[in-house]
């Protein structure tokens, strides 16, 4: 593969790998750090990629980066929660103000504007609370519009059990979501 | 939530296969089952319109797009690290499958030298037979030659009153002109390769005077007449 071809692949995924990191991480400078670093694993390994199936490796390597990174955040969440209650990055850009920046549409009526947008948050807020392997699922299915299939190359598992996957994480959505309209 | 009759879907069996029933997944008999559930229960109902609610956010949600560093970044360090493939890795590439169509191209390309080299090898081999059953034949019959004139010579020397060179000379004539007409006709069944000739045959007819070729300098015609 030759470096053209392969800032080419760049080109055409680097969208949907930044947006998977982001969904993943919920923060957009871990997302963009975890996207290039997708790429430059690519990059070493270009010999065994092949055009057919790069984008469900791209996928793949994007997702184990992402759950190791997430480890990583686990260890270090006493420090981070202090960081959060002390510092706020303006330049961090985190998935509310995503979601309130995407709310911002013309012709809708204020009700409206402000139902929807609570109901947003509070979809967001059950996706984060869905375990990560479900997340990357609901992700890949709902936003990237893969197929079954699709997702089953990525995450080596059967259809039918990617099917069981998808539709239990949405079930859990529905359990979180009731839990949080009744607080 | 409904009194359900023995036979009748639960709140919970309806509510787990909510998912696959807004998928369209169900089979005729369940998705029955559901609906008519659904149209005396008033709980299920709410869960199903959730369930369509979180389906609906879930194609409204934001999708961003990767920052411009990233291609930038990517771009510097595919730079600072160039493709250096070596000629044994770009020969090796020729075998990696990236379409089926250039697999099934090179398939082919690789069959027909294959085909090529066994016809040409088949072709020699017939050749080659040929020649070695002209050369066998020639010998044959310059061995019958020379036993002609043997015969004649030990004719006349045991009977001196009888002259029989005229006789013994015709037979040598007569070999010499079976063998040249044997040889024209080998030859040109040589340049025909693609004739009927079956080697197998005229090694088999030349057999009985392929004995000689133990003696590979025997005297021809003409030698040891006198």
């Amino acid at each position: 593969m030759s470096e053209e071809e392969f800032l080419e692949i760049v080109r055409q995924h680097q969208d949907q790998v930044y947006r998977h990191a982001f969904y993943l991480l919920k923060n957009s400078e871990d997302a963009k750090d975890m996207t290039q670093e997708t790429f430059i694993k690519a990059w070493q390994h270009r010999k065994k990629l092949r055009r057919k199936t790069v984008h469900s490796w791209l996928l793949k390597c994007t997702q184990n980066l992402c759950y190791n990174q997430l480890k990583r955040r686990k260890f270090q969440v006493h420090i981070s929660r202090k960081i959060q209650g002390h510092l706020v990055d303006e330049e961090d850009d985190t998935l509310e103000m995503l979601l309130h920046r995407h709310s911002n549409q013309p012709n809708p009526t204020p009700d409206e504007i402000a139902i929807k947008q609570e109901l947003k948050q509070l979809v967001h807020q059950a996706i984060d609370e869905l375990p990560s392997n479900m997340r990357s699922i609901i992700v890949m299915r709902e936003l990237e519009e893969m197929s079954y299939k699709e997702i089953a190359e990525v995450v080596n598992q059967p259809v039918n059990s990617v099917k069981s996957t998808v539709f239990r994480a949405r079930k859990k959505l529905r359990e979180i979501l009731n839990r949080l309209m009744e607080t | 939530m409904t009194q359900n009759t023995p036979n009748e879907m639960t709140c919970i069996d309806c509510q787990s296969q909510i998912e696959e029933y807004i998928a369209g997944e169900l089979d005729t008999v369940t998705e029955n089952s559901i609906v008519s559930h659904l149209s005396n229960c008033e709980m299920c109902q709410n869960e199903l319109h959730l369930a369509q609610v979180i389906d609906t956010v879930l194609d409204d949600l934001p999708k961003p797009t990767a920052p411009p560093d990233v291609l930038r970044e990517v771009t510097t360090y595919v730079q600072k690290n160039p493709d250096n493939n070596n000629w044994i890795d770009r020969f090796a590439s020729i075998f990696v499958l990236e379409k089926p169509r250039l697999l099934i191209l090179r398939v082919s390309a690789i069959a027909c030298l294959m085909a090529i080299m066994i016809f040409g090898i088949h072709q020699h081999q017939k050749h080659v037979v040929v020649e070695q059953a002209k050369k066998d034949f020639n010998y044959a019959m310059s061995q019958m030659q020379y036993a002609v004139q043997k015969t004649g010579i030990a004719v006349n020397e045991r009977i001196d009153s009888i002259k029989i060179d005229k006789v013994q000379h015709r037979a040598i004539q007569s070999t010499s002109k079976i063998s040249s007409a044997i040889n024209m006709s080998l030859g040109i069944l040589n340049r025909l390769t693609g004739n009927d000739l079956n080697s197998n045959t005229i090694i088999t007819n030349t057999k009985g005077f392929s004995n000689y070729s133990e003696k590979p300098n025997l005297p021809i015609q003409g030698e040891n007449s006198q």
